[in-house]
């Protein structure tokens, strides 16, 4: 197989969960991925080699998702401020464990829906694709400067989204049972 | 590179992403271990992190729908087609092997329908469903003194008084044989209604629990399982006559399968 085709064909299932935690539809998220997909291939003469052609794929598919999904669909802009108190400011304890609580991660998950879409392209590339800063202004053609200060806008809607548990001195929760067969990641 | 990349709060998100050299790393360690505040919002970062990994950590795993694909002979075919002769391709095939090695015994599993249901393809309608009753999952699991309102000792009066309230003949399904005890059931409300929770507990303390809802489905058609995951937790759902249920666990997928399909030949 030539190396492009094969990056290409390794690049799916990372392009699949950026484009599912972008529109949060399987079918839509899927769709995105194809369009990317042929136009990867479409353009493969203007890719020089440069740089990971992951990063070029994520460059693609938030160019379709601008133009093509972005515009169909109702995005309300929350200020998550304006929604959840401020909290104490009580760290959650059990940060030893790397199992979070599942209702913190349902809090995260809503929080993310809520985000305006230019700081939950920034935060999912970062976060969760792994990749620099200078690739995520590449990606979304924006300065350093307007990747960091909108991570920072979308990490600060996440704190206040994600109330964490008051601590509990009696024992009335079990601590979390670990899965017999852990994910690897 | 300049020393002065970063300023401020940006060397702090620079240092959860793991974008500074060595020696801007070491400042920034030095400087948290004085300053409480920034200290904390660099764990709450990482948390965000994890828990980001942690949402979407199925995706990766999943197998990819047959109509995604590399095959240039396939441009023009509409995304939502998956005829499987059309799958002719090397590379198509090659990335079809790998992602059943991923997903592990996934279509190995045997569907009583002997329909293989697409995972990814979760309807909305369903999804409904699928939320509380994860939901109820989470929240009474973890209980120590009271994870049931009704226990096991007091059996035969549980399964008449949700059928009653579901207005639907249940029986309690039993799952001794894969390990998993009956510990008993809750009502609880839902959407449409009344629901019923059933816990169950294996010997190493992990808690599965069975969830019934009044069923949307006008029709009182039986669907496929469907499958739904947040974070470790994963639930299958379908409906069949009058109810949907749920099976819900934080357990290995074809281990979950397994209850389902022991608990689908119990109803």
């Amino acid at each position: 197989m030539d190396e492009f085709l094969d990056q290409l064909t390794k690049s799916i299932p990372f392009l699949r969960r950026y484009a599912y935690a972008l529109v949060r539809d399987s079918s839509k998220a899927d769709d995105l991925v194809q369009d990317c997909l042929e136009r990867g291939l479409a353009k493969r003469s203007q890719w020089k080699g440069e740089g990971s052609l992951k990063s070029w794929l994520y460059r693609i598919l938030s160019n379709i998702h601008i133009n093509h999904y972005r515009q169909s669909k109702t995005n309300p802009i929350h200020s998550p401020a304006e929604l959840t108190e401020r909290t104490s400011m009580g760290l959650d304890t059990d940060m030893t464990s790397h199992q979070l609580d599942h209702l913190y991660l349902r809090d995260l998950d809503k929080a993310i829906t809520r985000l305006p879409d230019d700081q939950k392209q920034v935060l999912l590339l970062v976060a969760l694709e792994g990749l620099s800063y200078s690739e995520v202004s590449a990606i979304t053609q924006v300065p350093l400067g307007t990747v960091m200060s909108r991570l920072s806008r979308a990490r600060e809607a996440l704190r206040k989204s994600t109330t964490p548990s008051p601590p509990t001195k009696e024992q009335h929760i079990r601590p979390q049972i670990k899965p017999n067969i852990r994910r690897v990641k | 590179m300049s020393k002065n990349r970063f300023t401020g709060s940006e060397l702090l998100h620079a240092y959860v992403d793991g974008e500074l050299n060595p020696e801007e790393k070491l400042r920034v360690e030095q400087w948290l271990e004085t300053h409480p505040d920034d200290a904390q919002m660099v764990v709450e970062w990482q948390k965000q992190n994890q828990g980001l990994n942690d949402l979407f950590a199925s995706k990766i795993d999943e197998p990819i729908p047959q109509h995604i694909s590399t095959n240039n002979e396939l441009h023009h075919t509409p995304p939502k087609s998956r005829s499987a002769s059309s799958f002719g391709s090397q590379i198509a095939a090659s990335f079809l092997i790998l992602s059943i090695g991923i997903a592990g015994g996934w279509f190995g599993q045997d569907y009583f329908n002997g329909s293989i249901t697409d995972p990814t393809v979760i309807t909305a309608t369903t999804q409904n469903f699928a939320q509380p009753a994860m939901e109820a999952h989470w929240v009474y699991t973890p209980e120590i003194r009271h994870p049931v309102e009704v226990g096991k000792s007091e059996q035969i009066h549980l399964a008449k008084w949700l059928s009653y309230r579901l207005e639907a003949p249940l029986s309690i399904p039993d799952l001794t044989t894969l390990g998993f005890d009956l510990m008993g059931g809750r009502l609880l409300p839902s959407g449409t209604g009344p629901a019923a929770q059933f816990m169950y507990e294996s010997k190493e303390g992990s808690r599965i629990t069975i969830y019934l809802t009044k069923s949307l489905n006008n029709d009182k058609e039986e669907t496929a399982f469907q499958f739904n995951q947040t974070g470790s937790t994963r639930a299958f759902y379908w409906y069949s006559d009058a109810l949907g249920y749920a099976v819900i666990g934080d357990i290995e997928r074809n281990e979950l399968l397994k209850i389902v399909n022991n608990v689908y030949q119990q109803l």
